[in-house]
């Protein structure tokens, strides 16, 4: 049997070193520590939302009476610290993973991460100047100055006062490094962090006090060695970007690495081969979900993040940058009512089949695909392994990305506002949030397009399970 | 205080607390008094430590984690397995209590 030895060859050659890779420990640590991220995302959202809700009149009125602003402080503090939270989530599971007291790790990791960048901020004025300035605004975001009017007046100031009001303002960290754009820079801090710091605890490089000094007072000096030594050499790497190459190690990487993957996440290849990527692994009985999640959020999140940013400015268009792929597009379309997109196989199982295993499972199924959960029908029916539904449970993850790709890409649809919903949230429901009404129709016809998909391969595969029962009834009662 | 701890693991503890609640059903039913809870595999270290479970059972999605959680059980001296994937997806609580019974006894 052909397909026997390729799924033989799949399971024994193909998934192993993949496993191999998502368990290894900083992939563990990634996944789990942008755990801690989650929740000031989600309750970040909310303030984004606040900040600048979607019906004009309202939005004004927030603006007028300075709560949008207030709003936005919470937002920038929570969603907006994002970075902040994966630095020092991955630093800690690294660390407790291995066994030893996590916190210093993640605080050391947040340390060595501010150490790292430039703590300084562009002088406003330089960005206000010019034609395409953004002019001086007052506390309730209104113009009072334009751009040009600001380069006219500056030319009137002495030369030493111009140089003065263009230079950098130190001694404030800028938040933009705290949030998506640092993404890349605070994994990878954190997961040597918490690599070197388990490192030096292993060697026993730690400061050993004598045994009359009571446990918890020795304890805060197991910490200092390694926290010293991974400061230090952030220390020295900052002096080396800043003194051969006058630029710091997180804009190094945002600009060689983290804006060329965010973009290949953001392509439609990329988002073809992801929503590709989850019934594969799924088919191999593999959570694909988890451990696509695990590759891809720390690209697709910076991706929600900017077009948040953009949302909160009142600037989400392509045009202006807005990615098409970000981490919603990934939880509330290519796995919408669970891996597979299997809303099509409850409503067959609801309304069409007629085999008892299928009639029942969809009972059970029902809610849970509301909340975007579908192990039922993974295992139950299966999915997993499953040749007569493996067309449909493959391409329809594939056409939702594709079309809703393209619905974005040519304007139909706006691009998705960064605002991030839990993943178990209902369709439509989820599509309101993270789009507006647009995206909650265009999630419907996704519902109707799994459907569409589902059904005529569902119902061969309820006839063969039909003709299974009625053989075994007919076997029982001779 | 329940006779038993029963800790059932998957990837985010969601799909698995289906599972309990059919377990639970099916505990009740037998007139047998156990703790049974879901989590997440990431809280799996915590969980060993604070609730102390006498079996732990992972969902069949995650199946390939099994040797690095079997390292961590074997640690903690109790016994684990990968739930049937049928009967996972079925959601048959009474089956796969049975089991657990049966490898609670082996012990």
């Amino acid at each position: 049997m052909a397909k026997n030895s390729f799924g033989e060859f799949i399971n024994k050659k193909v998934l192993p070193p993949i496993m191999k890779f998502v368990n290894t420990k900083p992939i563990t640590a990634l996944k789990d520590g942008m755990v801690y991220a989650l929740p000031f995302i989600i309750i970040g959202s909310i303030f984004l939302i606040l900040s600048n809700i979607p019906i004009p009149a309202v939005a004004n009125a927030l603006k007028a009476s300075g709560w949008s602003a207030v709003f936005s402080q919470a937002y920038t503090a929570s969603f907006g610290l994002i970075s902040v939270w994966a630095s020092i989530g991955i630093a800690y599971v690294y660390v407790r993973n291995e066994g030893y007291e996590p916190l210093p790790a993640g605080l050391t990791s947040l340390s060595a991460f501010l150490i790292l960048q430039f703590l300084q901020v562009d002088n406003p004025l330089v960005a206000s100047m010019g034609k395409s300035g953004s002019g001086i605004t007052n506390a309730a975001g209104n113009v009072i100055m334009s751009g040009s009017q600001v380069a006219q007046h500056i030319d009137k100031l002495p030369h030493a006062l111009q140089t003065f009001l263009s230079s950098p303002v130190t001694n404030a960290i800028n938040i933009t490094w705290l949030g998506g754009q640092g993404m890349i820079a605070a994994i990878i801090i954190g997961i040597l962090v918490g690599w070197s710091y388990t490192k030096m605890l292993r060697a026993g490089w730690k400061i050993t006090l004598p045994e009359q000094v009571p446990a918890n007072v020795a304890n805060q000096f197991t910490a200092m060695i390694p926290a010293g030594v991974i400061l230090t050499a952030a220390m020295l790497l900052y002096a080396f970007f800043k003194m051969i190459m006058s630029t710091d190690l997180l804009q190094l990487i945002y600009k060689l690495l983290q804006t060329p993957l965010q973009g290949l996440s953001d392509s439609l290849g990329g988002a073809l081969i992801i929503a590709f990527l989850v019934p594969f692994f799924w088919f191999f009985g593999v959570h694909g979900g988890l451990i696509m999640g695990a590759i891809t959020s720390g690209l697709l999140i910076p991706n929600t993040f900017d077009n948040a940013n953009l949302y909160h400015a009142g600037k989400l268009s392509l045009a202006n940058g807005a990615h098409i792929v970000t981490n919603e597009f990934y939880n509330n379309f290519i796995n919408l009512t669970g891996s597979g997109i299997t809303i099509g196989l409850v409503i067959f199982t609801l309304y069409a089949a007629r085999s008892a295993q299928m009639k029942s499972l969809g009972k059970i199924e029902l809610v849970p695909a509301l909340f975007n959960i579908n192990e039922p029908f993974l295992f139950g029916l299966p999915l997993v392994m499953n040749p007569f539904l493996a067309i449909p449970f493959f391409l329809t993850p594939v056409i939702v990305a594709l079309t809703t790709y393209l619905v974005i890409y040519f304007g139909i649809v706006p691009p998705l506002n960064g605002v991030a919903a839990p993943w178990t949230t209902p369709p439509v429901i989820s599509g309101f949030l993270i789009g507006g009404w647009k995206m909650a129709i265009w999630q419907a016809i996704v519902l109707v397009m799994s459907t569409a998909m589902y059904f005529p391969f569902a119902k061969k595969y309820d006839n063969y399970l039909l003709a299974q029962e009625q053989a075994k009834a007919t076997e029982e009662t001779k | 205080m329940s006779e038993k701890t029963i800790m059932l693991a998957c990837s985010a503890g969601m799909s698995t607390s289906l599972l309990v609640s059919k377990m639970q059903a099916a505990a009740k039913q037998a007139g047998k008094d156990y703790q049974i809870f879901a989590t997440s595999t990431a809280d799996i270290d915590q969980q060993l430590e604070s609730t102390k479970p006498d079996i732990l059972l992972l969902g069949p999605q995650v199946a390939y984690m099994k040797d690095t959680v079997k390292k961590k059980t074997d640690k903690a001296g109790i016994p684990m397995d990968v739930i049937n994937m049928t009967d996972y997806g079925m959601m048959n609580g009474a089956k796969v209590l049975t089991a657990a019974e049966k490898l609670l006894e082996g012990k």
